[in-house]
């Protein structure tokens, strides 16, 4: 699998799940685990921002 | 005031808040079966002296009189955060709409409702994360308002403020990404792909199917490798190892990303762009055979919007929680 479909499988999970907790979860801290998983969702979805950013860096870095 | 009770170790009972010299002995000792505020509450009984204020799964100062704040804070300035990139991405695609070249004015319309929207987004967030006080936007608590006078419940208002300004947020950005089409530029662009797909490319001097969008990029990845390869285009350096340059005429045929979220603000900066819809590009001429929707870039535009969503409604939800010690 290519890594920018896995990421989006992987995001895409998290934010099904996430869905499902709070739908399912009620007024608990369920809901709350619900949220995380919308952030944890958010974060995987940043890994090729980050991993770019990472790598302008590294690459101006090298041409110093 | 009570009067404070008598320190009786004699007992076995872990659950008897007279038998420790402190409140964290005490959680330490007691039953798991307690709550926090359980046995705050049975503490304070016993040990009016040296009460304790118990909020979810903290002890905050007993002199705090907004202890919710105290607590989460932190968390309040991390959702607040979150907010502030979804403000600033709604800024920056309400701005290329607004430069795009459009006949019609409409994406101007939108563009301008979205910009607006995300000058206030961001204001909220900023002034959420100055004060660390949940600050609602213009929008929302104007929408709350109009629920109420019509006779909407306070928390059935709160909902449809909440769900007006995201929606206005997400389907505003939405909207001008797929009616701002800004077209590729000048510069030449490329496609990478693997050894044997290359070849078949190059024999029938055609780059797709007709099944899937077509994504291409600069022309300085031809120049990545290793681990530059998946950070500039998220495939394995295997799966780019072969560089097809396209025709300049062909640039016609491909979009620029908007960033709607993290994802597409990577493929925004990352200089990717994607075909208007699916179909066939034929090298030799620059034509592209148009055969169906975009689903690849509607599907990441989609997800991004959702998570955006998500965590924009998530500290509504996570402040609607109890949680146990």
């Amino acid at each position: 699998m290519r890594p920018e479909r896995l990421v989006q499988f992987v995001a895409g999970l998290l934010l099904v799940g996430g869905l499902a907790v709070w739908a399912l979860g009620g007024a608990h801290y369920l809901r709350s685990l619900g949220v995380w998983l919308w952030v944890g969702a958010f974060a995987v979805m940043c890994t090729p921002l980050i991993l770019l950013l990472v790598e302008r860096i590294w690459t101006r870095a090298r041409r110093r | 005031m009570a009067k404070p009770q008598t320190r009786n170790v004699s007992t076995n009972d872990s659950n008897d808040p007279l038998n420790y010299p402190s409140f964290d002995d005490f959680v330490a000792g007691a039953s798991r079966a307690w709550s926090l505020q359980g046995l705050a509450e049975r503490w304070n009984q016993m040990h009016p002296d040296e009460p304790v204020q118990a909020y979810r799964d903290f002890i905050v100062p007993p002199s705090n009189p907004t202890p919710e704040a105290f607590v989460d804070c932190g968390k309040t300035r991390v959702f607040a955060a979150l907010q502030l990139i979804g403000g600033g991405l709604e800024v920056f695609v309400a701005g290329g709409a607004l430069l795009a070249p459009e006949p019609t004015g409409v994406t101007k319309v939108v563009g301008a409702v979205v910009l607006l929207h995300g000058v206030d987004t961001l204001q909220a967030a900023a002034r959420t994360i100055l004060t660390c006080d949940r600050t609602a936007t213009v929008t929302q608590a104007s929408v709350t308002s109009v629920a109420m006078s019509v006779g909407a419940s306070p928390a059935s208002a709160q909902t449809i403020g909440v769900i007006t300004d995201v929606g206005i947020g997400i389907g505003g950005s939405f909207a001008v990404g797929t009616l701002a089409r800004i077209g590729a530029g000048s510069g030449q662009l490329v496609h990478l792909t693997n050894a044997s797909s290359a070849a078949a490319i190059r024999g029938s001097q055609a780059l797709g199917l007709g099944r899937s969008t077509l994504y291409a990029g600069p022309q300085a990845l031809a120049k990545a490798r290793h681990w530059s390869i998946i950070a500039r285009t998220g495939l394995l350096p295997s799966q780019a190892s072969e560089v097809i340059l396209l025709p300049s005429r062909a640039n016609s045929a491909f979009l620029v990303v908007q960033p709607f979220g993290p994802f597409s603000a990577w493929q925004r900066l990352s200089g990717t762009v994607f075909s208007s819809g699916t179909g066939v590009l034929n090298l030799t001429t620059g034509i592209f055979t148009r055969t169906g929707a975009a689903i690849n870039q509607l599907g990441i535009y989609g997800l991004d919007s959702a998570i955006m969503a998500s965590v924009r409604v998530a500290p509504g939800v996570a402040g609607a929680t109890t949680a146990p010690r």
